[in-house]
């Protein structure tokens, strides 16, 4: 863009130009991550939006989610997540966060993909819960399903996260966040009103995680090491 | 508290009209309370149950000063002897009518002039019918209304004048129905554990049981009436209802400490709520409560109350002379790396499956035996990276001499 056309556009926007530090971010959760909520306009993870981490297990993206959802269960609010079929979540790590267990609600994979949408539905409708995971596996939404899913979180400010082993997904404005997890980094493929796609290191992730697995010595747990 | 049926209730107000502000207020909230619920409710207050009746009667709503009573019978006309019941009605209402024609035959205009006839007159006539007349008049019927609780059936019955197969209608009749039982349990003291639908099907003359359980006793209305539509939506109504009976499964109430800053439905309401739904739907649902077990998979699962854990530390049982300790899992749980999401049940790993991993340190970091005797296994822990960069849980089993992966560092 030229500098002429630039300072046309400035004067025919003056009324509404703001500037950077008038600008009001949306409602987000905090990850805990400095590198990532530092990235995001939200400060975290968006409230009233649907979110998609995808990408193979073990490369971070359900600790992401617990993360947040233990900073967001220790300020007494609500959190739930529906688990995956195969996979359970694993309460050590919430454990480790110090996470309050009296707010978390977790729900068994239901039988089929219409009976998750009914529950994940009815966790929105009952305007309990400031964030909510899924673990979608390997299934995908529908174009319907998400739009609906997508009013009723506006509704709800509840921030949606959906977990997928999935690979493939295009980057859609229903999901205000889309983070990809690859071999060695993140890479938010979609994120509002930031400049995408944009990665961060894994390990920043894991050093929160699994931080006894960057210490120096090795130890069988059951003894003290002293 | 006393109830005859069809429809009359006799409550016993000498040593509580004064909580209410005295007998004139207390009708004035009794008027009100069954407003919703009876339109027809006529009531009185008077010394003894069977003036009451005939003063709700004849004057609804009237409280007759103490000790008016000879005087206000004496003035009723003789017919009004057939409503001088009380808690135990006549024996047989053809006799009562006959006795009342034969005075009114007579001349007599009314209740003071049989009330000027001596008991033995009245026996003579009618037997023991003629001796409760004279008492009645007299006020010496001995009618106690007992302080024992009611035990009628907690059953309400709708019936449908033509067969329903519409959701939204059978609802709307359900919920009057559930409302009058929830007050009856409300007056009780009593909560409902469980709630059982017999549905009465026009085209195969049957009845079938549903049945609705919430996931801790309840009587939010609320609650009841989303499970039941949930429940009912369930259910093919092409066979269309023709009767419903609803019937309550009750269970003492539980005294509980209610803040008055408290909102009306809270938090605790909506968890319940939530549990509940899924519960009929059979989705497992609720709070995550440690275990005391040796494996991993065995050491979790959901309770639908909250359970605070306590899990730290090592049981120890003393049996005689002898100390088992039931180990806990999450012993030294700061020091010990644990997956994110993990497998019920592991999945055992071929050899083409471990050359994909290589483990990050030699010696386990993690090794779980337990008596020989006893289920578990012994297990070496390893954290492994796959080519693609996951990081997982996998463990060697001893016994069976293969190695399985348990979950991945997510």
């Amino acid at each position: 863009m030229s500098a002429s056309l630039a300072a046309d556009l400035r004067v025919q926007l003056a009324g509404q130009l703001v500037s950077v530090d008038q600008v009001q971010p949306r409602l987000g959760l905090t990850t805990g991550i400095p590198s990532i909520d530092g990235f995001l306009a939200w400060g975290g993870i968006p409230q009233g939006a649907l979110s998609l981490f995808y990408g193979k297990r073990g490369l971070g993206l359900t600790g992401l989610w617990v993360h947040t959802a233990a900073q967001v269960s220790q300020k007494s609010k609500w959190v739930a997540f529906i688990q995956g079929s195969r996979f359970k979540l694993c309460p050590w790590l919430l454990k480790k966060h110090q996470a309050n267990f009296s707010k978390i609600l977790i729900i068994n994979s239901p039988t089929s993909h219409k009976k998750l949408l009914w529950v994940l539905q009815e966790l929105l409708e009952a305007q309990l819960f400031e964030l909510i995971g899924v673990d979608l596996d390997q299934e995908r939404l529908s174009f319907s399903s998400r739009q609906s899913l997508l009013r009723s979180a506006r509704r709800s400010q509840a921030a949606v996260v959906f977990l997928s082993t999935l690979s493939q997904w295009l980057p859609h404005p229903d999901f205000s966040l889309m983070v990809h997890a690859h071999r060695h980094e993140l890479v938010f493929v979609r994120a509002w009103q930031r400049p995408t796609p944009h990665s961060i290191p894994r390990k920043e992730i894991y050093a929160n995680i699994v931080p006894q697995l960057f210490s120096s010595h090795t130890f069988l747990p059951g003894r003290d090491v002293s | 508290m006393h109830y005859r049926p069809p429809g009359l209730i006799f409550i016993d107000v000498e040593s509580t009209a004064h909580l209410f502000g005295g007998e004139p207020q207390m009708i004035k909230e009794v008027r009100t309370l069954a407003k919703d619920l009876f339109s027809d409710l006529q009531a009185g207050i008077a010394d003894t149950p069977w003036t009451s009746q005939v003063l709700a009667q004849n004057e609804p709503f009237k409280i007759l000063p103490p000790q008016s009573e000879h005087e206000y019978l004496d003035g009723l006309p003789v017919h009004h002897l057939e409503h001088l019941e009380g808690l135990v009605a006549w024996r047989s209402r053809s006799d009562i009518l006959s006795v009342i024609d034969f005075f009114q035959q007579l001349g007599f205009r009314h209740l003071q002039d049989i009330r000027q006839i001596e008991v033995s007159r009245l026996r003579e006539r009618w037997g023991d019918l003629g001796v409760l007349i004279w008492r009645r008049l007299h006020g010496q019927d001995k009618q106690v209304i007992s302080p024992l609780l009611s035990r009628e059936a907690l059953t309400e019955y709708v019936h449908f004048d033509f067969a329903v197969s519409m959701l939204p209608f059978l609802l709307h009749s359900a919920e009057s129905a559930l409302k009058n039982l929830l007050l009856r349990l409300q007056g009780r003291g009593e909560f409902a554990r469980k709630l059982l639908l017999h549905i009465y099907c026009e085209y195969d003359d049957q009845y079938h049981l549903l049945e609705v359980t919430p996931s801790s006793p309840s009587r939010n209305k609320d609650l009841f009436m989303n499970l039941i539509e949930h429940r009912l939506g369930q259910v093919d109504l092409n066979n269309p209802v023709r009767e419903m009976v609803i019937e309550v499964v009750s269970c003492p109430e539980s005294i509980q400490q209610l803040d008055f800053w408290q909102p009306r439905e809270s938090d605790q309401d909506k968890w319940q709520s939530l549990i509940s739904l899924f519960q009929q739907a059979e989705v497992t649902s609720g709070f995550l409560h440690s275990r005391h077990a040796i494996l991993p998979e065995g050491s979790w699962d959901l309770t639908p109350q909250f359970i605070e854990s306590d899990d730290d530390e090592d049981v120890q049982i003393h049996m005689g002379g002898s100390i088992q300790i039931k180990p806990s899992h999450s012993h030294t749980l700061s020091d010990a790396p644990r997956p994110t999401s993990f497998l019920s049940q592991p999945e055992p790993l071929s050899f083409s499956d471990m050359r994909k991993f290589r483990f990050i340190n030699h010696l386990p970091v993690e090794r779980l035996e337990d008596s020989w005797w006893e289920e578990s296994r012994g297990r070496d822990y390893h954290v492994a990276l796959s080519q693609d960069g996951q990081m997982a849980w996998i463990f060697y089993d001893h016994i069976e001499n293969r190695y399985y992966l348990q979950g991945y560092f997510d």
